[in-house]
């Protein structure tokens, strides 16, 4: 009997099992695509994302142009939106540009004449593309015969214009630079079959790349716009297209909406608004069709200061002249006078950026070269000091050794990625070293924990003992960073290391300080400053603090923002300040009296690899030489240049004032006080027609005066601001309740089963009792 | 049977630990707001710089309220992780009140900065620091960037309150890239 119900226990078991588990199976399937969906969603973060970004828009304006929008006279600002769909390009009838170098530095100025082709009044957006490192200085606009001037001038009383302007009602034309690189220009009433010419003014920094100077100029009407090569590009720009109408219509939007105080200025709304402006697409995809030959005329003075083994331009046939136009053909060309380049037949087609690359005569030496101008009955001059460039191999070169302190921020800030990547560009760092260097690590908090008590050589043991030091490190605490500072200025250096080692501070940071002031006055005022350099660390580093603070220790800055960064910006900087070129430069001109000299930088840095230097001053009478002196590293240097020799040049005297203002600006820092550097700056930039802070580039209308007030806008990078805290807990919640479900299930089977049982064993019984 | 029941109940475990896990940043946000607000009451009251706990590497340096909503929080210092996950901080270099510059304050859109999805046009605001000096600035704009897209573009001589968080509030993960970007301008002080 009681065998006999075992057994059928077991059976019952078996039964069940087979039962529910067949049953169970949906459920345990969706709880383990629930799982993955979760660990899915948690992994691929928006993958569907927009394929195009705005900076990549904005690069497709590639050369001056100007849309027009018809002028809705009878539409309040809400519609401004819809009357944007009447975008058109304007018909560039002419263009011309002239460009002259001096050294580093390129004055450019652009003509660029445009026709309104309508019958209507149009509104117009003149945009330019401006090259990197590069500010404009000079607006003129002339639409019929009206006039419309740039000027720079102090704020409150560009502000006074404006609100002028403003409050009698009259319709402004707006000078703008929005967005770093695109310089925008808004022209409003502008009649049928009316020209509107526009010449603009800047200055641009030559870029030095590889032992070649280059200059690009863009001059691309809309580059991806071309229906050919791929099959499905014209998709792409077509999308691409449509974003750029969009972009300006914003821009339009907004414009209109500063006239209107009680209009809003984009809002959530506008941009739902943006996006039905399909019909925006068709004209800006014409424009190409609209400007079929478009041809510029460009014209290049090159005074590069030194022999040049090399002109060429990747993108265009050239001519190299001389000033008596003389085709020049022999190799190399000479420094002592400037040379007149010509681009094909004078006139080009706006197909493609132009790209003018000069190489100088190599040289094992640094070359010092000189451009000077004459403003005012003053003496405005600019040293351009070129490193080396002829280098058979780095070991061939004669290496200074190092005494490097680094400094560590292991603050609560710290936390995360970016002790990481501290910690990784640390021990990186570390490898480079070499055997003649001698190294010290310093890592705060609240405190501060040196590895060792002088800078040590850097052998392999006391390598090993830096990398464990570093590996203990954590992020915690506050930030103490004057101490560690002040300490690391004056790092004894190690007995066995050479007299004349360079010494070099790295700080390794993400710059979250509120004593700015106090740490600049420390470097600042610290006589012999080791060099400084600074490395920002995390997704927003304190980018002023560590831009000034390198400054100051005449060093430079670089910014880490991804781990897989590090290797490739720390390896740049070490291998940079491993060798420099040239230290301690000093300047003398002779005469050796020449009244009052206004040089900036005060400081010299020191001369780098790969990095030509420009200094620049200010004479009240005309130096018959400059000499500049350094230390190269197994002997001295120096060289002298004639300056009474040398011809006049233009857009000296902008770079001098910046690199004045930056100076000036600089006495904030020190402790200069604030309404005396104010009324400094100012003076410089209104007479140099220089931006500062203190002063707004604005365009001035004759007879109607109007307005904007320059928004120099400041990028920064976006913080992360969100936890992401709900996801986890919704899975959590949901595996919660299915577990919950399942318990509940089984409770529930196992209660079935034993009233089953039960049922069956009172029904056996019964049977058996039957029996 | 064993087996089956342990799975379960490990999966329950698995459960709670993950609610428990992801639910300590909500709590750990409030918890931590109850202290700063505390030493920002502190530092009013004498003047000097106090820190909500010993070892905290910020400090708070402003009070933001919001009247219609019936709102207020203490800002700190730095939009670092660690600050963030404790209050809304503000960017470094615009962090001054009082020199006619920016400020800009970013927070997390799922703690201390959801209620920035209730704020509607012409809304105002209020910023007091730490001298008691209350500054109102009126909302003007609302925009949701891509940060992938571009920068943050901040004009340096506009003394606006920006207030910044992740966008869509609703998402689920983050990390995202939209920004929900209010801008509010100082109104003049009477």
């Amino acid at each position: 009997m009681i065998k006999s119900i075992r057994k059928e226990k077991n059976s019952i078991y078996h039964d069940s099992f087979y039962r529910t588990k067949k049953r169970r199976s949906p459920v345990k399937w969706l709880t383990l695509l629930l799982c993955i969906f979760g660990v899915t969603v948690y992994f691929v973060k928006s993958a569907g994302a927009s394929q195009f970004s705005k900076s990549e828009l904005l690069n497709d304006i590639g050369t001056g142009q100007m849309l027009f929008n018809k002028v809705n006279n009878d539409s309040d600002h809400n519609t401004s939106v819809n009357s944007s769909r009447q975008f058109q390009a304007a018909v560039l009838i002419n263009s011309s540009a002239s460009f002259e170098i001096n050294g580093l530095i390129a004055s450019v100025t652009l003509t660029q004449s445009f026709i309104n082709q309508s019958d209507n009044k149009v509104n117009g957006i003149y945009a330019f593309p401006l090259p990197e490192n590069s500010a404009v200085n000079h607006l003129h606009i002339q639409v019929a015969d009206r006039i419309i001037e740039g000027k720079i001038m102090e704020k409150a009383q560009a502000k006074k214009i404006f609100e002028q302007a403003k409050s009698s009602g009259k319709r402004a034309s707006l000078v703008q630079q929005y967005r770093p690189n695109l310089f925008t220009n808004h022209i409003a009433n502008i009649a049928a079959h009316e020209q509107v010419t526009v010449t603009i003014k800047y200055f641009q920094h030559i870029d030095f790349i590889d032992g070649k100077f280059s200059l690009r100029f863009p001059m691309n009407i809309t580059p991806r716009y071309q229906p050919s090569s791929i099959s499905n590009s014209s998709q792409f720009s077509q999308n691409e297209a449509q974003k750029i109408a969009q972009e300006l219509a914003k821009e339009m939007s907004t414009e209109a909406a500063e006239f209107d105080g009680e209009n809003q200025r984009i809002t959530k709304t506008s941009f739902a608004e943006n996006s039905a402006l399909n019909s925006a697409l068709p004209s800006i995809f014409q424009m190409k069709d609209l400007q079929p030959n478009s041809k510029i005329h460009l014209a290049i003075k090159l005074n590069a200061g030194v022999e040049l083994m090399e002109i060429s331009s990747p993108s265009h046939r050239i001519k190299v002249k001389d000033h008596q136009s003389k085709l020049l053909l022999h190799k190399p060309f000479s420094s002592e006078q400037d040379l007149a380049i010509e681009v094909d037949n004078v006139q080009v087609a706006m197909d493609r950026d132009f790209i003018l690359q000069w190489q100088p005569n190599p040289s094992n030496e640094p070359r010092l070269s000189v451009f000077r101008q004459k403003m005012d009955g003053e003496i405005y001059s600019l040293a351009m000091l070129l490193p080396p460039t002829q280098l058979k191999s780095t070991h061939d070169f004669p290496v200074f050794s190092r005494d490097i302190t680094f400094i560590i921020d292991t603050s609560g800030s710290m936390q995360g990625q970016s002790i990481k990547q501290a910690k990784q560009s640390l021990i990186f760092a570390l490898q480079t070293l070499k055997e003649q260097d001698s190294f010290n690590i310093i890592a705060f908090e609240s405190n501060f924990h040196q590895a060792f008590s002088s800078t040590v050589m850097a052998n392999q043991q006391n390598k090993l003992t830096a990398k464990k030091f570093i590996n203990n490190l954590r992020a915690d605490g506050g930030t103490e960073m004057v101490k560690p500072l002040a300490s690391a200025l004056v790092m004894p250096t190690s007995p066995q290391q050479k007299s004349n080692a360079i010494k070099q501070v790295i700080f390794i940071t993400d710059g979250a300080v509120s004593n700015e002031l106090a740490l600049f006055k420390l470097i600042h005022d610290t006589p012999h400053i080791p060099r400084l350099f600074t490395v920002g660390i995390g997704s927003a580093p304190n980018g002023y603090f560590m831009r000034k603070a390198a400054q100051f220790g005449r060093g430079s800055y670089t910014y880490i923002g991804k781990v897989d960064e590090v290797k490739a910006k720390m390896s740049a900087l070490l291998e940079k300040i491993s060798r420099p070129a040239l230290r301690n430069i000093a300047v003398q001109f002779q005469p050796l009296h020449l009244g009052s000299i206004e040089q900036y930088p005060k400081k010299i840095p020191d001369l780098y690899y790969g990095e030509p230097l420009t200094i620049a001053f200010k004479t009240a009478m005309m130096p018959n030489s400059m000499q500049l002196f350094g230390e190269q590293a197994n002997k001295g240097w120096h060289q002298e240049v004639s300056l009474s020799e040398q011809q006049e040049s233009i857009g000296i005297t902008p770079i001098w004032a910046k690199a004045k203002i930056e100076d000036l600006l600089d006495g904030l820092v020190t402790g200069k006080p604030p309404e005396q550097v104010r009324k400094n700056v100012l003076a410089t930039s209104l007479s140099h027609q220089v931006m500062s802070p203190y002063s707004s580039f604005i365009a001035v209308e004759q007879e109607e005066i109007s307005t904007s007030i320059d928004n120099k806008k400041q990028a920064t990078a976006f913080p992360q601001t969100a936890t992401g805290w709900q996801l986890p807990f919704i899975t959590g919640l949901l595996l919660l309740i299915f577990s919950l479900i399942l318990q509940a299930r089984r409770a529930i089977n196992i209660t079935q089963k034993s009233a089953n049982k039960s049922i069956q064993l009172t029904a056996k019984k019964h049977i058996s009792s039957k029996c | 049977m064993l087996i089956r029941i342990k799975s379960l109940t490990w999966l329950a475990i698995i459960a709670l630990l993950l609610m428990a896990n992801s639910a300590w940043l909500p709590v750990k946000a409030w918890v931590a707001h109850r202290l700063i607000s505390h030493s920002w009451q502190q530092t009013i009251a004498s003047n000097t710089e106090i820190k909500p706990w010993p070892w905290a590497d910020t400090n708070p340096i402003a009070k933001m309220s919001i009247a219609r909503l019936n709102k207020e929080l203490v800002l700190l210092q730095g939009v670092d992780p660690t600050s963030l996950a404790f209050s809304a901080g503000v960017m470094h270099q615009y962090s001054n009140l009082s020199d006619n510059k920016p400020f800009v304050v970013a927070g997390h859109r799922d703690t201390h900065f959801s209620f920035l999805q209730e704020l509607k046009m012409k809304d105002i605001i209020s910023l007091s620091d730490k001298s008691g000096i209350n500054h109102l600035y009126q909302i003007e704009s609302m925009d949701i960037v891509d940060s992938k897209d571009s920068a943050m573009l901040i004009n340096e001589q506009d003394p606006s309150l920006v207030l910044i968080t992740c966008y869509p509030f609703d998402a689920l993960q983050a990390g995202g890239s939209l920004r929900y970007v209010i801008t509010a301008k100082l109104l003049p002080q009477t």
